[in-house]
């Protein structure tokens, strides 16, 4: 029987701890978060024994470490800055370590190729690193790599993320609402990206390489661009057989799109009427948060049927045994098409924000079960229909769309 | 006509432009706040006429003082400083005429009070002739022209409506007001007034949202409710049984969003320690718009125009017992145009300036109320005879349409 630290009770750890309370495998729960108040609303609302809450500041290793005692696996759901001292903490607690986002420094290595030490005490103590496990990154990379085994080469992967209302909205204006954390959302936005062209790693600025792509309905066109992401860091050093091509590319949002071009993502202290403040901290402190939903939501809100369609789509070109064959892969990024889909979620775990907590836990199933190598790993390194296994076995099996395409001349 | 232009910003360098050329102007004051500003405009227009004076639009006493002597002061500058200039006219003996209307004087016509320094400008027998812009100015005149076709009017509804000519090189862009940012703002995040069966209607932000079919090029446009001045002044002056006045302006989805998200608000918040209001931060960051008066050549305003905007005003009623609609579409300035504009005046940005400057003539030749008025109260005809004789013609296409039934 397993016992799991969940750092962050955030829009991503309140769900983790909701799925984790039903499994049958975890024993005992803790939620830590710098907001011991946040972490107990969390605790109250799941409403299982297996749950406790602690104050944990995730900028103090020592913290970290003296919540980890004892744990089998550390899920890290918190802000990015704070992976590097995680995972240290993890690795000294002896146990495995799964995030759902990183970046630096860890992408600068991968990218760089070299010999990193995290990755070497995680090899020495026989732990895994899981890295980038949620949705996007995360299955995305799952299902590339489940793709990829039926191919000799592969040439090029490109992951594409689409945005529709599905319903004319009342609204005449909409306003930025990130579905995930506002901070990391604009980062993305306004950040340069990371693209890997003809066998190299390039940097793409931001809201170029725009394209109109045709998703599969009811989406239908949408304009994507170049978005800071994790896959075109590790894809391009994991799956081999020759890749030379990976990009990622995401729905332009408009509304955040001006927000960033009017300057609202800058750090740069401006002097306003005498007051000195940064456009970002004021972004943030007007910007709606995602997190409040885990605690609104009940059975009635879960009947509402979605009012749009993010699709994940992923397209790979690739040869086997000769031929030249293109795969499509798509899948709903909420996890969930209808409304009977939704209040089954809601019934079986809790909540309905599944999305990046479901494959996290999936994945630290897995390194619980000594299913995983040891080191620091993405999602592409695991094995996929394993991996899937396990997310039916949780009580989701991932419903995807798959298509084959190749040129025929009779 | 000697003028005092109190703001030398985006409109008032232009009407400085369109004075100093005219032969029935012997003296022109230019004041602002900022004197390097007025100064630049003097030096552009480059006129023995044209003298330029530090004011500070809050002091009464100040605008006094540049008013000494003059007959009519022409405000364009911020709407909140128009009850101190009206205050100023009346008590320097000078008609007033601005082309955009500050709340206070919205609520007393709304609210239907009486109207602040209607009884001093009535007294002293001069005129302060509020909203004789463009859009308001222009409008309402046409509304008065085509109200005079009629026994009995219904229904005036004015809408704007404007498209792009090519796909914008950006994907996303900052967002870019064509006006003063400040009140483009403020006039998205505001609720406005309707006049709807004879009685006032408050709509929220957005609302009454239509997609209304503009004169090609412009083509099919999402408007929505927008505070604009017309519907005021128009529900109280035109008369003949008036129920209905609205105006209906393009949404701006990025100003929408700015302003659902909080950014136009002026409440300070707490932003990690420190207390800022939103809006602030917005006018510290927005892209104020380029002032063309001073980079516009006769290049420049050749080149086709990256949009096409229209302009339409509708006004139904009823004359000789028949039912009938008259409407009102502007015509897209063309290249020859502008250029011609461009020679004539040192700039193209007349339409806000000019009828400003012949609501000033009008109140100087006696052809205005006194007290306070709108544009709609002047003499139609007589306003766009003085347009083309200035040289800036408003040309619409007039329809006139009924229902018929031959029996």
């Amino acid at each position: 029987m397993k016992e799991v630290l969940i750092i962050g009770a955030g829009g991503q750890g309140a769900p983790c701890a909701s799925i984790l309370a039903k499994d049958k495998d975890i024993a005992k729960i803790v939620i830590g978060d710098i907001d011991i108040n946040l972490a107990n609303r969390v605790k109250d609302k799941v409403n299982s024994d297996k749950i406790s809450a602690v104050k944990i500041d995730a900028a103090k290793i020592g913290d970290i470490e003296r919540a980890a005692q004892g744990m089998d696996v550390v899920i890290n759901l918190t802000l990015l800055q704070f992976n590097s001292n995680i995972m240290k903490a993890t690795v000294n607690s002896g146990a495995h370590y799964v995030d759902s986002a990183f970046s630096e420094p860890i992408g600068k290595w991968i990218i760089e190729n070299q010999p990193f030490e995290i990755n070497d005490e995680f090899k020495r103590a026989g732990l895994t690193a899981l890295i980038g496990c949620g949705g996007a990154p995360g299955i995305t990379n799952v299902l590339t790599r489940y793709i990829c085994d039926k191919l000799d080469h592969v040439q090029g992967i490109h992951v594409k993320v689409g945005d529709k209302l599905l319903e004319k909205s009342r609204d005449v204006v909409r306003t930025w609402e990130p579905t995930w954390s506002p901070e990391v959302a604009l980062a993305d936005y306004a950040g340069e990206s990371t693209a890997f062209e003809n066998g190299e790693y390039k940097i793409c600025p931001p809201f170029s390489g725009c394209e109109e792509y045709n998703f599969p309905q009811p989406v239908g066109p949408v304009v994507i661009c170049h978005h800071s992401h994790e896959e075109p860091v590790t894809l391009p050093h994991f799956i081999g057989k020759g890749l030379s091509n990976v990009d990622f590319k995401y729905a332009v949002d408009p509304t955040v799109g001006s927000l960033v071009m009017m300057g609202f993502a800058s750090s740069k202290y401006l002097d306003v009427k005498g007051v000195k403040v940064t456009p970002v901290d004021v972004l943030m402190k007007l910007v709606h948060r995602p997190v409040d939903i885990f605690f609104t939501e009940d059975e009635t809100s879960a009947r509402i049927s979605p009012k749009s369609s993010h699709p994940y789509l992923v397209e790979i070109e690739g040869e086997k045994s000769g031929e030249n064959l293109k795969y499509k892969i798509w899948w709903p990024s909420s996890l969930f098409t209808t409304a009977e889909e939704k209040l089954e979620l809601y019934r079986k775990f809790g909540t309905t924000k599944i999305s990046v907590a479901l494959p996290a836990i999936a994945g630290a199933k897995m390194c619980m079960r000594r299913e995983t190598v040891s080191g620091v790993i993405p999602p592409e390194c695991l094995d996929a229909v394993k991996f899937l296994k396990m997310m039916a076995e949780i009580g989701w099996p991932l419903k995807f769309h798959e298509s084959c395409s190749k040129e025929v001349i009779i | 006509m000697k003028v005092l232009i109190v703001g030398a910003g985006a409109q008032g360098g232009p009407c400085a432009s369109i004075l100093a050329r005219d032969k029935d102007v012997s003296k022109i004051v230019l004041g602002d706040i900022n004197l390097d500003l007025a100064n630049k405009v003097k030096n552009k227009v480059n006129s023995d006429k044209l003298t330029t004076v530090k004011l500070d639009a809050e002091k009464v006493e100040d605008i006094e003082k540049a008013a000494q002597g003059m007959d009519v002061i022409i405000n364009l500058t911020l709407t909140r400083f128009n009850a101190t200039i009206m205050k100023a006219a009346v008590n320097s003996g000078a008609h007033y005429v601005d082309a955009a209307m500050y709340y206070s004087l919205w609520t007393q016509l709304v609210e239907n009070q009486p109207l602040d320094l209607d009884d001093e400008f009535k007294k002293a027998g001069l005129t302060a002739l509020v909203s004789c812009g463009g859009s308001p100015g222009i409008t309402n005149v046409m509304a008065r022209y085509a109200a005079d076709k009629l026994d009995r009017v219904d229904a005036i509804k004015i809408r704007l409506g404007n498209r792009l000519l090519s796909k914008p090189k950006e994907v996303v862009s900052a967002w870019t007001p064509g006006w003063c940012p400040e009140i483009a703002l403020i006039d998205y995040g505001d609720a406005t007034p309707v006049f709807e069966d004879g009685k006032w209607k408050v709509y929220p932000p957005y609302g009454g949202p239509e997609e209304y079919n503009f004169p090609a090029p412009v083509g099919p446009v999402l408007v929505t409710h927008h505070h604009h001045e017309e519907a005021p002044t128009l529900a109280r002056f035109i008369g003949k049984g008036i129920k209905y006045v609205d105006f209906k302006y393009p949404v701006d989805p990025i100003a929408g969003s700015l302003v659902k998200m909080g950014f136009a608000s002026y409440e300070p918040i707490d932003v990690k320690g420190v207390k800022v209001a939103p809006i602030d931060v917005v006018m510290k960051l927005v892209r104020q718009p380029v002032d063309t008066f001073f980079t516009a050549t006769e290049d420049s305003v050749k080149l086709p125009p990256k949009s096409a905007s229209s302009m339409v005003i509708e006004i139904s009623g009823a004359k000789s017992g028949e039912d009938v609609k008259y409407t009102f579409e502007s015509f897209p300035a063309t290249p020859e145009e502008n250029l011609a504009l461009f020679r004539k005046f040192g700039t193209t940005t007349v339409f806000v300036s000019i009828p400003a400057i012949i609501g000033a003539k009008m109140c100087m030749a006696g052809d205005a109320d006194s007290g306070i008025t709108a544009p709609e109260c002047l003499d139609p005809i007589k306003f766009l005879k003085m347009m083309d004789d200035m040289g800036a013609p408003a040309r619409f296409k007039e329809v006139c349409s009924k229902k018929v039934s031959v029996s």
